[in-house]
């Protein structure tokens, strides 16, 4: 990005997810209490700016968990960037959304 | 029960899902489904796990599925938006050219695999048939310089020497021919000595020969497209006796159109025993065709050589060997030049139907030459392969009907050609007019400006925008001194900001 965006609180506190570990659709709303009619899109218009990208789940590996494959969403480098400066902003943006504590195997 | 109402409430939210995927560009639809319909697998599965009431279960999966309408709606509208890689191909000139070059090659296909067209285009005629000349009084290649009368001819013939051979005549006329008890129709005759196809050496099987002289009928020969025009290709009309002025002719063979490659286009041609050439009118003019012997063009390189031959009186004049090859190749008709003249009067006529203006794009702006240049490079290139598709698609069209005569064929080839060129050079003109001086992309993007009511002061017009922001196209609706014409407005390098170029997502 030429500009540097700059995010609602919505879109940050969702980009502050992805960074956290949040890392498809239904983990950010439940994380951050959002509806999906909200979640969804911003996340498209945040990869429609490059902050994130997403991927999908290989089949194979879903299928040997008995379960659909998810669509996966990855912070960028200019993601990270501006979220940086999204904390200028919003300094309890850390707070709201805590990093996402490993999965018990 | 419970698994039944499970499934039905399943099938509910994946059928709203699906509705609401209807809202989604059809090239995105199904990666977003199959998004929606994961995560709902994953939204059930947790409602399961906190919720024990099948009410609450459902609450959950169905507020899911209400923010997909959400979702779908910003996909519309923001793909309305988007970068659209195919609308901005269809824009490029590079497509145009390409399109362009390739109908250019589909129509010389056609071209070379149609033997008519090649021929045309490509005439070889005689090409076998290099001894063949033309005996006449003058050594120009004009046919109407070409013509003697028949008392030279009769005069000729004994007195060519060693190096010719086969002297033969023939006269083209006008006659009269009753082609059945109560039809009569004009054909183009050619009134012969009967060694004529010899010296030709044109062979086709003539038949009842005998049976003509018989009867006291001349054997005609009919041209291939005036049996089928005349006599509806029946092949019984062989042995038919008609009237062909004051003379009777037997239909004794077909002579295929190809054939016959010398002056006039023939339907008929009536062979003369060297009696009847006798009798013939010292008033008749035609042609004086020959066979040299081989060893005279190894003597006369040029292929155009002269001797004499004494007159009654004493003196003694002279007879030029003309090459037929040089004759026919002289005088034939080229379908290029006919094309060329029409192409003059389309580009006089052009005017009418649109200006000729290239709407001022090429006006000097802050650009280098070479993009200044690039304009014209591409408008001249359009041009260059616009010609060659209306030549040849008019030549194809004219030979689509091999009935048609060669008058008819090549009246027809002019029409389309004539129709073709001022279709396609107008487009050109207005094509040009309508691209980004620039990046040459067709302009997009048209708002109305102006006010609604056709006062004098407030005309109204329509404003294109490049979609890469070099500039803004502003047409008039109806010219007035101010903005008679089309113009352009350029935009400062400040509006690129506006005009960030997106690729596809």
């Amino acid at each position: 990005m030429a500009v540097e965006a700059k995010l609602s609180h919505t879109a940050a506190m969702i980009l502050q997810a992805v960074h956290a570990g949040y890392v498809y659709g239904f983990s950010i709303m439940e994380v951050t209490g959002l509806p999906s009619g909200t979640v969804y899109p911003a996340m498209r218009r945040l990869e429609r700016d490059d902050l994130i990208v997403s991927r999908w789940e290989q089949q194979a590996i879903a299928d040997a968990e008995l379960r659909p494959a998810r669509k996966y969403y990855k912070i960028t480098r200019t993601g990270k960037a501006t979220l940086d400066a999204a904390h200028n902003r919003y300094p309890l943006l850390v707070r709201l959304v805590p990093a996402k504590e490993m999965e018990s195997a | 029960m419970t698994n039944s109402v499970f499934i039905r409430s399943t099938n509910r939210h994946r059928a709203a899902l699906w509705v609401a995927g209807l809202l989604v560009p059809s090239r995105k639809r199904a990666e977003w489904l199959a998004e929606w319909r994961s995560e709902l697998w994953y939204v059930q599965q947790e409602s399961y796990r906190q919720s024990s009431t099948l009410s609450a279960q459902g609450n959950l999966a169905t507020r899911f599925c209400m923010g997909a309408f959400k979702d779908a709606f910003w996909a519309m509208r923001y793909t309305a938006h988007e970068y659209d890689g195919k609308k901005q191909l269809l824009k490029s000139p590079i497509l145009c050219l390409l399109l362009l070059t390739l109908l250019a090659t589909c129509c010389s296909l056609a071209a070379y695999y149609m033997p008519e067209v090649r021929e045309s285009i490509f005439p070889q005629p005689f090409h076998d048939k290099q001894n063949i000349v033309f005996l006449s009084s003058s050594k120009d290649l004009d046919y109407s310089s070409l013509a003697v009368s028949a008392e030279s001819y009769r005069s000729w013939r004994n007195q060519t020497g060693p190096q010719i051979a086969d002297v033969a005549f023939y006269e083209s006329i006008v006659e009269r021919v009753q082609i059945a008890q109560s039809r009569s129709e004009d054909l183009n005759i050619a009134i012969a000595s009967d060694n004529l196809l010899k010296t030709l050496n044109i062979q086709i099987p003539l038949l009842l020969l005998n049976k003509s002289k018989s009867m006291g009928a001349e054997p005609l020969i009919l041209s291939h497209s005036a049996w089928k025009r005349f006599f509806g290709s029946n092949p019984s009309s062989i042995g038919f006796i008609v009237n062909v002025g004051k003379r009777k002719g037997m239909i004794v063979g077909i002579m295929p159109d190809e054939s016959w490659q010398l002056p006039d286009t023939m339907d008929a041609w009536l062979l003369m025993d060297e009696q009847s050439v006798n009798a013939l009118s010292s008033r008749s003019w035609g042609f004086v065709v020959a066979n040299a012997l081989p060893s005279a063009f190894s003597d006369y390189p040029n292929e155009d050589w002269q001797f004499t031959v004494p007159n009654d009186d004493g003196s003694s004049r002279s007879i030029h060997v003309v090459s037929i090859t040089k004759v026919v190749q002289n005088n034939r008709q080229q379908p290029i030049v006919s094309f060329f003249h029409v192409l003059i009067l389309a580009l006089v006529v052009l005017p009418i139907f649109t200006a000729l203006s290239l709407g001022g794009c090429q006006k000097a702006h802050n650009y280098s030459w070479t993009t200044m240049l690039r304009p014209w490079l591409f408008f001249f290139s359009k041009i260059l392969l616009i010609l060659p598709i209306v030549f040849l698609s008019a030549l194809i069209v004219a030979h689509l009907d091999t009935s048609l005569s060669l008058e008819a064929g090549l009246a027809l080839q002019c029409l389309v050609a004539f129709v073709g060129c001022l279709y396609t050079l107008s487009w050109a003109f207005k094509d040009q007019r309508q691209r980004c001086p620039r990046c040459l992309r067709l302009m997009s993007n048209p708002i109305q400006v102006g006010q609604s009511s056709r006062i004098l002061l407030s005309g109204r017009s329509s404003e294109f925008r490049c979609t890469r922001g070099h500039g803004l196209l502003h047409i008039p609706e109806f010219p007035t001194s101010w903005f008679s014409a089309q113009s352009w407005h350029y935009f400062a390098s400040s509006w690129n900001g506006l005009y960030i170029i997106r690729p596809s997502l």
